[in-house]
């Protein structure tokens, strides 16, 4: 057997360990960023593949004593743009951002964005929550494979 | 992972399947090809048309083929007990000129089709026949009658 065959075997064995390890498989991540007004947590793929749906979740928590009128959630661009077929729940005020209205004291509000790998690479982004003049974010990245 | 579970699983059906059905309806094609031939379409469309369109999902599947092909290779070259679970025996249907209705019915060859492969080979009567013998691939390979002194014998293995 010739070395260019052998080695195309062992890559193929390769490709199969590998799989078998769950090294293409989808995996989810999370951050979470904590200030005395706010806080933001974000729960997303870490790892998928071309033309698969996964959502992204972003918990927004207002940790003052007040009630906080509005808090904007606002998506990087550069992220959210290596995908397709973005859906907000709720839905989207403006573009990548939704709006979280009378958010009461110690209350958790969840923001759910469902995205579909469309772009190969790896691509990360901002996702932060502004309340008046406090701003939090956090950061997400994510590899989709070909 | 699940893909591999998956390939593998169906291509183990699949060989079953095909054994278990016999050698006559799949003739001119050993088992190995067929399941190859049948699984690569299969799990190519499924990257291009269904849930899982990634690359990555295709030759993932197609690896885990190919190296199921080759293990079966391998495991049915080195182990002569494997080989005949995998492949098949070869089987007797005409010994010294005349049927073996037995191995005929366990392969579901009809007295006619005989006829018909033995035309193909220019042989026209029977007792021209020495041995046919129902290869593992589903081809009928005629031995003709030998004179006396030439004769020969099949491998004592074979289903008679």
């Amino acid at each position: 057997m010739s070395g260019f065959k052998i080695l195309l075997l062992a890559l193929m064995v390769l490709i199969v360990v590998l799989a078998l390890l769950g090294v293409f498989g989808m995996t989810r991540g999370s951050s979470e960023t904590l200030d005395t007004t706010l806080s933001i947590s974000a729960e997303y793929p870490t790892r998928f593949r071309y033309k698969t749906v996964s959502p992204v979740y972003v918990w927004v928590e207002n940790r003052s004593e007040q009630l906080i009128d509005t808090v904007t959630v606002s998506f990087d661009p550069s992220y959210l743009d290596k995908f397709s077929n973005v859906t907000f729940t709720p839905s989207a005020s403006a573009v990548w951002e939704v709006d979280l209205t009378r958010v009461q004291p110690d209350e958790r509000r969840r923001v759910a964005v469902e995205i579909q790998a469309e772009k190969y690479g790896v691509h990360e982004g901002e996702v932060s929550a502004t309340a008046g003049l406090d701003t939090v974010s956090t950061i997400m990245r994510t590899r989709v494979f070909p | 992972m699940e893909t591999v579970l998956r390939v593998a699983v169906i291509y183990l059906f699949i060989l079953i399947g095909l054994r278990a059905l016999g050698k006559r309806e799949f003739s001119q094609l050993s088992p190995f090809d067929l399941v190859t031939l049948l699984l690569i379409p299969e799990i190519v469309s499924q990257a291009l048309v269904t849930e899982d369109f990634s690359l990555t999902n295709a030759f993932i599947g197609l690896s885990t083929l190919f190296m199921l092909v080759l293990l079966t290779s391998v495991i049915a070259h080195l182990s002569k007990g494997a080989e005949q679970v995998i492949e098949g025996k070869p089987s007797v249907l005409i010994s010294q000129g005349t049927f073996v209705p037995e191995n005929m019915d366990r392969a579901r060859v009809s007295p006619d089709e005989i006829y018909s492969e033995m035309h193909k080979q220019g042989l026209a009567r029977i007792e021209q026949v020495q041995w046919a013998i129902l290869e593992p691939d589903g081809r009928i390979a005629f031995i003709p009658s030998e004179p006396e002194d030439k004769q020969m014998q099949p491998r004592k293995e074979m289903a008679e």
